[in-house]
């Protein structure tokens, strides 16, 4: 890179400075020099614009490819190379088109494409004027909901691009540089992209965390939370994993994960070769664009297959044998491997069950489907404070009953989604905090009795702060202060270190606090299904129900007292008294139709309200832990 | 006079790619560029009446997002690391000369520019814009150095840009 400014920096060096702006990657020195440039020179403007306009064209063309289950423009490029006898189809075309064929992706963390914030609600909200009329023509609103859905202009281009043709004489070649760097063999190479509130056992673990470079031969502890690999061969194939905590790993010399226990899902695209995973029983060899996902124990071994094939080759249990024992799994079906006592290895056969795995698909198989009649039900039991998450404005969420009780948001990992033609909260979509919380305190509002009622999907058995009522303001150290408080426990048993010692959780239970009294419930939540919550103190008693039936009762007759406000999403405020990244319980998941009433709703109330939304994809559940 | 409401959706659609990539000068953050734009079509057809022309909307839809983007980073308490102001102004002819009703076009050019990429380009492509990697990801799981992930980068935009023009060029577009 030339230095001085007053030397003209060509069209490439300018695209390049343009993308590490994008990225934030632009050390000082290069930033001046761009200024400069951009200052004084028409061309360099130009040419940064370009670059910026042809990385978001780019963008929607692929992501409208991929949504609109046509031949993509990779799948096209490769079919056109394929058809010109070039060596090889691309296998990112075969990539595009198994994720389409699957599932749309409903967490940014997992699919870094976000999916539209907006849908019917935005048609709303652009064509219903203040007595709630439509004002313009539905066709329009069509194109317009097309549009803000991101996949307007491109899915046009692609369905109307049958009229350019391919010509071999014009294939240009995108060189390497001369950089001799590029010119080394490229090495099969793992990486960490993406983490979603983990916890990881720092002791155990000899990857590089931070980095998120992943060596052969380096492990992965991971206590909590989801962390995304990806592989990628020699050959260009590419595999994702997904470890689910609490689960552990290492990396092997090609570049492979070796499950040692825990859950692991995977998606891999592939050129000409074949992927390896290790479990504790076997390998598991994938030869072909598949997803599946497996569980590893010491002694026991799930593989569920959701698409393409697998095939899990045993090793050899006998001492005078080293043949292994190859089993095969088509889409669709999984293989439970179990080896007992005296060396036997026993094999199942049965249907692939993906709601055990976080996938696209799993993730997005529960919607809620709020209807009026359950918004009117709410009302007319009156709550103090209905938060429904329709709409952000200004930072805020209103309270639907009252003008006041708004909830802020704050931190990046918190915001507004579309489903099912409405709008909910989603939490932990990015590593960093995420809550929501009033600015009004409950004083008076609150005496006795309560009723806390919501819906809640969490992604994975994971520490994560629902709702509480803190009494708590920026000057006072949060710990403590908390009055009521509603959370998904983890996946283990002995959990955070604590100036008491180690605090005991109940793995995959809900824990409800009331004052100083704390409660586990006596059944496990569930993940990835939207789960209709009610906690309550009714006179000295506190409740518990999970899609109307009862899992926690106790005794309690605390009061809660006042300056109260409600925070959902993390167990603290952010607070200069406290630096706790520890127990932050940061909540990843979805939440809606929050209801905050000053009285215990009765169970024919709790059990009409759950009837009154049917949750889809009830079946096959992962209830238990 | 004044645009209808078509008129400014065929507008903004035409021109969504442009408004989208303005933005993200700004905010530099693509899902929050989502958010911003999505306002701007709604203060659009609100300001509807308003509006006199596709070039007044345009212009008109670039300042408001501005105003949105500055708005975002001062709600999320972000430091703006947006280019200096000056800059940003010295930018606004260039934006409005990319501005056009060919945006349909220059997709289409651009899909068909993609088939002449190599493998190995077309894996950075993907790489970048679909999997949405940074060039230190990438790096990372092409064993590249940074600063050579950047440069191809920037080679595979001097390609599909050269092609895109001559395509247009070709078709009269």
């Amino acid at each position: 890179m030339k230095s001085n400014p007053e030397d003209s920096l060509d069209e490439a060096k300018i695209a390049a400075l343009a993308y590490r702006y994008l990225d934030r990657r632009l050390p000082d020195a290069k930033r001046v020099i761009l200024h400069e440039h951009l200052r004084r020179d028409p061309q360099a403007r130009m040419t940064f614009v370009r670059c910026l306009l042809q990385g978001v064209e780019l963008e929607e063309l692929l992501s409208a490819e991929k949504e609109s289950d046509s031949s993509s423009a990779l799948a096209g490029a490769a079919a056109v190379h394929a058809e010109q006898g070039d060596w090889q189809l691309d296998s990112m075309a075969g990539k595009a088109q198994n994720i389409d064929a699957r599932a749309v992706p409903s967490r940014r963390a997992l699919a870094p494409t976000k999916p539209p914030l907006v849908g019917t609600r935005l048609f709303d909200r652009i064509f219903t004027n203040d007595q709630g009329r439509v004002n313009a023509p539905r066709i329009l609103a069509s194109i317009v909901a097309a549009m803000v859905l991101g996949a307007g202009l491109g899915i046009w281009v692609v369905r109307n691009t049958g009229g350019i043709s391919s010509n071999s004489s014009d294939l240009v070649a995108i060189d390497e540089l001369d950089d001799p760097q590029s010119e080394q063999s490229p090495i099969s190479t793992a990486v960490l992209v993406n983490v979603t509130n983990c916890r990881w056992d720092r002791t155990r673990s000899t990857a590089d965390l931070a980095g998120g470079g992943l060596k052969p031969g380096q492990s992965l502890h991971l206590l909590e939370g989801l962390a995304e690999i990806q592989s990628t061969l020699t050959s260009g194939s590419v595999g994702r994993f997904q470890l689910e905590g609490p689960s552990a790993m290492t990396l092997s010399d090609d570049g492979m994960p070796n499950l040692l226990f825990g859950t692991l899902s995977a998606e891999f695209s592939f050129r000409r070769d074949s992927f390896r995973v290790g479990t504790p029983l076997g390998e598991v060899v994938i030869a072909g664009d598949s997803s599946l996902g497996i569980t590893a124990a010491a002694d026991e071994v799930e593989l569920h297959v959701f698409s393409g094939t697998a095939t899990l080759g045993l090793w050899s249990t006998s001492t005078t044998s080293n043949s292994d024992q190859f089993v095969k799994a088509d889409a669709g079906t999984s293989l439970r491997v179990r080896i007992d006592a005296d060396g036997k290895i026993s094999v199942d056969r049965d249907t692939a069950s993906e709601n055990q795995f976080v996938t696209p698909a799993s993730l997005a198989a529960s919607q809620l489907s709020i209807s009026d009649q359950y918004v009117s039900a709410i009302r007319q039991s009156q709550p103090i404070a209905y938060w429904r998450f329709e709409e952000e404005r200004d930072g805020l969420v209103r309270n639907e009953v009252a003008d006041r009780f708004h909830l802020h948001l704050a931190g990046d990992a918190v915001r507004l989604r579309s489903s099912q033609g409405t709008r909910c909260a989603e939490f932990g979509i990015t590593a960093g905090p995420g809550y929501m919380m009033t600015d009004d305190v409950f004083d008076g509002v609150i005496k006795e009795d309560y009723t806390v009622e919501l819906w809640a999907k969490p992604t994975c058995f994971h520490h994560g702060a629902l709702f509480s009522l803190i009494n708590w303001t920026p000057d006072v150290n949060p710990k403590g202060q908390h009055r009521v408080y509603l959370e998904f426990c983890g996946p283990r048993d002995w959990d955070y270190q604590t100036p008491g010692g180690m605090w005991e959780s109940d793995p995959g239970r809900l824990l409800f606090i009331n004052c100083r009294s704390e409660v586990f419930s006596s059944t496990p939540y569930v993940v990835r299904k939207w789960q209709h919550l009610v906690a309550l103190r009714e006179r000295s008693s506190m409740r518990l129900y999970a899609d109307g039936r009862l899992i926690l009762t106790d005794k309690n007759s605390e009061q809660l007292g006042s300056g109260m406000r409600v925070l959902m999403g993390q167990l603290y405020p952010p607070s200069r008294l406290i630096r706790d990244d520890v127990t932050a319980r940061l909540y990843s998941g979805e939440l809606d139709e929050v209801a905050l009433y000053d009285r215990a709703l009765s169970e024919a109330e709790i059990h009409r309200h759950r009837e009154l939304i049917k949750s889809s994809a009830d079946a096959e559940p992962r209830d238990s832990i | 006079m004044s645009l209808c409401q078509e008129d400014i959706i065929h507008s903004l659609l035409s021109n969504r790619a442009i408004m989208l990539a303005y933005i993200r000068t700004l905010v530099i953050d693509r899902d929050a560029a989502e958010d911003v734009h999505q306002e701007v079509v709604i203060q659009a057809l609100r300001a509807a009446d308003t509006i006199k022309d596709s070039r007044h909307l345009l212009a008109w839809a670039r300042r408001t997002a501005r105003l949105k983007s500055l708005e975002y980073l001062r709600q999320k308490r972000r430091q703006p690391q947006h280019l200096d102001p000056d800059v940003l102004e010295l930018l606004e002819p260039s934006w409005e000369a990319e501005s056009s009703d060919t945006g349909q076009a220059r997709a289409a050019a651009l899909s068909y520019c993609l088939g002449e990429l190599t493998p190995r380009a077309r894996e950075l492509v993907k790489l970048r814009f679909v999997d949405h990697l940074n060039g230190i990801q990438i790096s990372n799981v092409r064993g590249l150095k940074v600063q050579s992930v950047y440069m191809s980068l920037s080679r595979i935009y001097h390609t599909l840009e050269n092609c895109v023009r001559r395509k247009l060029t070709a078709s009269g577009a």
